[in-house]
């Protein structure tokens, strides 16, 4: 039975496996394409098709791409929530000049770069869009590839890739200040809440450790004293009792953290077994839910908001809006931070529909709003964008912050009200001018001048 | 010594959660003699039960925590052992674990189809909420980590009765050892080995309602797989075997944890490293150097010398059978290639490039898997590993995609052969843990490095190759590109396979004592199966970056590895075409599951994560199994099944 081919194989084998090697090494030598030009895209119908495509006479069809699993997507699915809600709302009424807006599709990214890539074709090239909302990931690779299709994009700023594209409309502007880390504007919170001792947390996962290590510097930069710096938590660490015992041991007073809720949750239920209580930062956090559920964990925590906290709807028509149509639009879904910017990005689009009329093309939704939408704030719930500058630079003086933290088991806002105006604030000197203000009584946008003054 | 009270106290709260889990690991290798990977995912199952239980239904504790451990455990083991593992009592290693992990993979993917992917927030405690704190020293102990330690003791308490005492026990250890001796001694062993499932999966139960309350926020299944994946270390430091050495494995591992956060800088690049490496690095030295571990044979069954060793299959054909198949393969493919230019849309062209290179990574696991027959853990590593390297060498240095995916492919074969060559030693179990430590290791610790991954949050842009004037940004001259490739490679793989090396794998996984004895050496072709089959990923994985245009390391994870694995075993490892089969499996279900809603996208991995238990019954694969039960295509003459004849089976 055993024969022949075992010895045949013994020589000839061998010998044409190496062939086989040697002729993908000879393909190996050239270069790669689209290395230095920019008109990347390729054949891939980068162009987006026509500019009408997606609109009919009675129907404008859009496509959201959002980060709907994945490590990350806890703090972004909801937005996809928010912006379907508004679309119905708006179809409820009678959609805009005549024509409904569907909701085609909502692509999934699942947290990951290179299927962001291929969502975000998929979008262009299959589903015959008019422009992409909601579009919220933390791996915004397609960035180019939208430009370059001169798709309409309306999403949630969270990097950089927002930034120089005329095309793209984040919900707090798309442009977004970018300090170098050291900017003493960062320290204003434990600042102005009196802390001098302070602590930054990430994991070491490199977006959490850098977002820790230049909250490190820009305290430093406000003449706080960085007692504890962390940037190697394991991603999914769930008992912090050690960390915790490391923060008492430092003497932490405010304790700012790059890490999502659960991490956080886990975080203070650590420092309880402790027993020591330090004010904190966390970047997400702010919702009804967490706080029926961990009320006990959420004392002294402050969250910062691009947006007009929920228990100020009385001083913003848009913000009453949204707290009565979409908990009836979308029963399922959750109030809070996520479903809201969903529903902001959704309304910029909806408004600029309706102000460029029946003759709708993407250059013209383009063009109305990049021209006429100089003072759009979602009607009070975010600080109002100017459109004609914020595709190529931040607002004037940087405002559009403010921040909310637990007291007596509810939410209050604090520091800055109704908004911080803190994008020009990059030394201490400037800091400490513009809290003196803000503590005489000044307006945010006066603190701001008195801070520009002290720079002189 | 009061410096380190604090830091000893809470090494020990969280090492005896690792203390648990492991115990249930050691349970339920000892007494069904499979390594359970699925251990945590069916903890998952029963939190969310009881999560149901106490925050939907709103029954009190008693009632809710009796019916999700003492109903809902007993019946998911049932289940296990009547419909899975009774048919894999004398499985080979490779088709026991892969059902493992399929399970790992399919349990948390039905569990969101029940819940629609909304959030289990806030997981009910079984003590008080908030929970209440009883103070230790400096330190406070809350009432659900003393829940957690009161149910490790009473579980190894009772359990070393159970082995001790009860003849119960007895035989389910017996049934490991031998199913055949246990059943000439009269013993039903299909019962003892259900008590044993059902005893197992009452304990993961447990641990899931008892361990969910103590990580905060959402329920999730990573959480659990985290844990299990702690727990291997302090298994292995038990060698799988004692209850009370995996207690004090966990407890040790803890310890060492909260120790390491004492002494490292917290900010430093030493505490970056080494933090997250621990639990990998700790598998990693116990697996090489933990006596008891060493040396040691899956196969202990003492009938098991008594039956002939299975067939080396494979090179039975005649020279001209087998040389009639490349060209009429090459002719099909040129073919299929063509169609698929003429007829598929640019991004349709582009799904199709995905899965060409999918198959030619899957050309992996034949060549590691179906020949050589170890089971690899951490091929989308390797994949990484050329992917990160044809990045950066485009990025940083302008050289060509399709050269830097040869250096990523000579990066990882030198990895690989890395990785075989301290796990020479190791049997087949151990050395698929060795594996998965080493995945975890580059996967936590290398890939998330800056100068790896790039800083940004969208990974590293990876450009697209240019040969002379063809470019091939277009999808359909890179599907072009990706087809030949797979050619070349498939084409290596089967003159390796039908040459001496492949001549020599097939002799060891036939019986390595008969091989050995007639001057086949098994640790060198060990480490050539390695070193080939890390190289094919690698050269993969810098096809893939260029495809997608962009690597991050969640392209490349653990998981990825796993599902992989999982996908690879459930189609077939052993042909050439069941790696093509699986390569466009892989891709294309989940492209047509996208047009469901949303909720079933997880359906892909219910899916593969169940198909690998058609590998218990047609260890040839599903691919192969299909294809000859309706007689289409020639069969695949080299094709050698994964175990011929399964160890101690008749014939």
């Amino acid at each position: 039975m055993r024969r022949g081919p075992v010895r045949d194989a013994l020589g000839s084998g061998r010998v044409r496996a190496s062939l086989a090697l040697a002729m993908v090494v000879l393909l190996a030598a050239c270069g790669n394409a689209g290395d230095d030009d920019d008109d990347a895209g390729g054949d891939a119908g980068g162009s987006g098709g026509a500019t009408t495509t997606g609109v009919s006479e009675t129907e404008i069809r859009v496509g959201g791409l959002v980060s709907l699993t994945g490590p990350l997507a806890q703090q972004f699915k909801g937005s996809a929530d928010g912006a379907q809600a508004y679309f119905d709302l708006v179809n409820e009424r009678g959609g805009v000049h005549g024509r409904t807006i569907t909701m085609v599709e909502i692509r999934n990214d699942n947290t990951d770069p290179a299927r962001n890539q291929e969502e975000a074709r998929a979008l262009v090239e299959q589903d015959e869009i008019f422009a992409v909302v909601p579009l919220a990931t933390p791996v915004f690779a397609s960035a180019d590839y939208l430009a370059d299709a001169q798709m309409p994009v309306f999403g949630w700023r969270i990097q950089d890739e927002w930034n120089d594209h005329e095309t793209f409309y984040g919900h707090v502007g798309t442009w977004a200040e970018i300090d170098p880390p050291g900017d003493a504007g960062g320290a204003y919170g434990p600042k102005r809440l009196g802390f001098t001792k302070v602590g930054v947390l990430g994991y070491t996962a490199p977006q959490s450790a850098d977002c820790a290590e230049a909250a490190a510097r820009n305290y430093e930069a406000g003449g706080l004293d960085v007692v504890y710096e962390n940037t190697s938590l394991p991603l999914g660490t769930a008992d912090f009792t050690a960390d915790a015992q490391k923060i008492k041991d430092a003497g932490v007073e405010f304790l700012q953290t790059c890490i999502d809720t659960n991490g956080n949750l886990n975080l203070a239920r650590a420092l309880q077994r402790v027993d020591y209580h330090v004010a904190m930062g966390w970047p997400t956090g702010y919702e009804q839910e967490v706080l029926a559920e961990y009320g006990d964990l959420l004392q002294d925590v402050y969250f910062v908001l691009q947006h007009r906290p929920f228990e100020e709807a009385a001083s913003s028509p848009g913000l009453q809006e949204y707290l009565t149509e979409f908990p009836r639009l979308a029963p399922d879904g959750k109030i809070g931070n996520q479903s809201l910017i969903g529903w902001v990005n959704a309304k910029l689009f909806v408004d600029g529909l309706e102000a460029v009329g029946p003759e709708l093309t993407r250059e013209k939704l383009v063009e109305t709003i990049n021209t006429e939408f100089t003072e759009w704030d979602a009607d009070g719930i975010i600080w109002p964008l100017d459109w004609s500058v914020q595709h190529t630079g931040p607002n004037p003086y940087g405002c559009g912050l403010t921040s909310v933290t637990v007291e007596n088991g509810a939410f209050v806002q604090v520091l800055g009200k109704p908004w911080n105006c803190l994008g020009r604030v990059q030394t201490e000197a400037e800091l400490d001018a513009y809290i003196a203000a803000e503590e005489g009584g000044a307006t945010p946008e006066e603190a701001a001048e008195a801070a520009l003054e002290a720079s002189e | 010594m009061s410096d380190y009270f604090p830091f000893l106290v809470a090494g020990i709260t969280e090492g005896s959660i690792f203390a648990l889990v492991a115990v249930g690991l050691v349970l339920t290798y000892r007494t069904t003699g499979v390594f359970n990977f699925a251990f945590g995912a069916q903890a998952y199952v029963c939190a969310v039960i009881y999560y149901d239980l106490r925050k939907e239904q709103e029954l009190p504790v008693p009632i809710a925590f009796a019916l999700s451990v003492f109903v809902a455990g007993p019946v998911i083991g049932l289940l296990l052992d009547r419909l899975i593992f009774r048919y894999m009592t004398r499985a080979p290693f490779v088709t026991r674990i892969g059902v493992a992990i399929g399970l790992t993979v399919a349990l948390p993917a039905i569990v969101a189809l029940y819940t629609a992917g909304e959030d289990k927030f806030g997981p009910p405690a079984v003590g008080p909420t908030p929970p209440r704190f009883y103070e230790v020293g400096s330190l406070s102990v809350d009432s659900d980590q003393i829940v957690v330690m009161v149910s490790t003791v009473l579980v190894v308490v009772a359990l070393g009765a159970l082995f001790r005492i009860t003849a119960l026990g007895l035989q389910m250890r017996a049934v490991v050892e031998s199913h055949r001796l246990v059943e000439l001694a009269g013993v039903d062993a299909n019962r003892a080995n259900t008590a044993a499932w059902v005893l197992s999966s009452t304990l993961a139960a447990l641990a899931g309602v008892v361990l969910a309350p103590l990580s905060a926020g959402s329920l999730s299944a990573g959480r659990f797989t985290i844990l299990v994946v702690g727990a291997i270390a302090a298994a292995l430091f038990a060698r799988l075997t004692s209850l009370p050495l995996a207690v004090a494995g966990g407890l040790l591992l803890g310890i060492a944890q909260a120790l390491l956060v004492k002494w490292l800088p917290p900010a430093s690049v030493l505490a970056q490293g080494i933090r997250p490496a621990f639990p990998f690095a700790v598998m990693i030295v116990l697996l090489l150097f933990w006596p008891g571990l060493r040396n040691r044979r899956e196969a202990v069954d003492p009938l098991a010398g008594v039956d002939p060793p299975p067939a080396a299959a494979g090179i039975v054909a005649g020279w001209r059978e087998r040389h009639a198949a490349v060209p009429l393969a090459l002719g099909l493919g040129v073919i299929a290639t063509g169609v698929a230019l003429i007829v598929l849309s640019p991004f349709w062209q582009g799904v199709t490039a995905k899965a060409v290179i999918m198959a030619t990574m899957f050309l992996s696991f034949v060549v590691l898997t179906g020949l050589a027959g170890h089971l690899s853990l951490c091929q989308a590593a390797f994949s990484g590993i050329g992917a990160f390297t044809a990045g950066q060498l485009a990025v940083e240095h302008g050289m060509s995609i399709i050269g830097g995916a040869l250096v990523g492919a000579a990066l990882a074969a030198a990895v690989g052969a890395l990785v075989a060559l301290p796990a020479l030693r190791l049997g087949g179990l151990f050395l698929a843990l060795a594996t998965l430590a080493f995945g975890l290791m580059l996967d936590n610790v290398v890939f998330v490095q800056s100068w790896v991954a790039g800083s940004g949050s969208r990974g590293l842009d990876v450009p697209r190759p240019l040969l002379g004037s063809i470019d091939f940004r277009a999808n359909g001259s890179f599907l072009l590109l990706s087809a030949i490739a797979f050619a070349v490679v498939a084409l290596f793989v089967w003159l390796l396979r039908g040459g001496t090396t492949g001549g020599f794998l097939t002799a060891l996984r036939g019986s390595p004592i008969a091989a050995s004895a007639i001057g086949i050496s098994e640790r060198r072709a060990r480490v050539v199966a390695f070193t080939v089959a890390a190289g094919i990923a690698g050269f993969a994985g810098g096809l893939l970056a260029a495809q997608a245009g962009s690597v991050a390391p969640v392209n490349f994870s653990t998981f990825q590895s796993l599902y992989w694995t999982v996908v690879a075993l459930a189609v077939g490892v052993a042909t050439i075409r069941s790696a093509l089969a699986a390569g466009l499996l892989i891709v294309f279900v989940p492209e047509l599951l996208a047009e469901l809603p949303e909720r079933w996208a997880v359906l892909q991995f219910v899916l593969f994560g169940l198909g690998v238990l058609v590998l218990a019954r047609h260890p040839e694969g599903a691919l192969e199994y299909v294809l000859a039960k309706f007689h289409i295509g020639a069969r695949d003459t080299q094709a050698a099944p994964l175990h011929p004849v399964a160890v101690g089976e008749r014939v």
